[in-house]
């Protein structure tokens, strides 16, 4: 990647409303895509594990249901 | 109280952070409102993060609710500790003036030496219709509001808006206001 292609930082000085661009080192690039690839991954942990959750809320009803109770007062004990 | 503008500028291509330095300290509270856009076309996958006097040292407290499926996202699972998250999603068209989202963020007591730095977010789809989204299909209009905290009592003299990965904010624009 060149300085040209480089993702920058924009500095705005409230002070004198000067702006400077200033490109990110090798050292950030990497640290932000390691950043960015964690941040993916656990957002798909967080899918996974909400959709988990709601299929055992789902199983849980029929269960209750099975058991005679109405969908509404399944509903109340399973959270 | 008056709301004065210290700064409005518009982002340019490549940029992937702003940072607001040499905050004046002549204020009570700080609002930043920021109508961002990104170069990727289609479903933005990143998040828009942010820093306060350039530490990744202290603990950022952070959750954000998400109004369009009710969701909470904590530190421990999105979030991290080391920034916090002002906003995700959106906007699914690159560079399009009718097509940004908005962030209002609320810093309280910049100043205050005794006390943490917190603050109240804000952000919202502004009516941008996005097809990326699994969660709810496609119209999408998300809304996340949020309460932030930083573990530190040095006073504010720069914040850092940035977006994860190395998309950029192109087409976006900034405003810091001070307040009281």
């Amino acid at each position: 990647m060149t300085t040209e292609d480089k993702p920058m930082h924009m500095i705005v000085n409230c002070e004198t409303h000067e702006v400077t661009y200033v490109p990110f080192t090798d050292e950030e690039i990497a640290q932000k895509e390691a950043d960015y690839q964690a941040e993916l991954a656990q957002k798909q942990q967080a899918l996974v594990e909400a959709e988990a959750k709601e299929q055992n809320k789902t199983s849980a009803i029929a269960k209750l249901t099975a058991l005679g109770l109405t969908e509404e007062e399944a509903a109340t004990i399973v959270l | 109280m008056p709301l004065v503008s210290l700064i409005e500028k518009k982002s340019v291509s490549g940029v992937n952070s702003v940072t607001f330095s040499s905050i004046p300290a002549t204020y009570r509270d700080l609002r930043v409102i920021i109508y961002y856009a990104t170069n990727t076309v289609g479903n933005f996958n990143g998040t828009v993060r942010c820093q306060f006097n350039g530490s990744t040292s202290n603990i950022y407290n952070n959750e954000l609710w998400n109004a369009e499926n009710a969701n909470l996202l904590t530190q421990a699972s999105i979030i991290g500790s080391n920034n916090f998250m002002l906003g995700s999603g959106g906007p699914s068209a690159s560079n399009n003036s009718s097509n940004r989202n908005p962030i209002d963020f609320y810093i309280s007591e910049y100043r205050n030496t005794t006390l943490r730095r917190n603050g109240l977010s804000n952000n919202w789809g502004g009516g941008v219709l996005d097809s990326g989204s699994a969660s709810s299909g496609n119209p999408y209009n998300y809304a996340y509001t949020g309460a932030l905290e930083q573990e530190s009592q040095t006073a504010l003299s720069s914040i850092t808006l940035f977006l994860s990965g190395t998309d950029n904010f192109i087409g976006t624009t900034m405003h810091l206001y001070g307040i009281g």
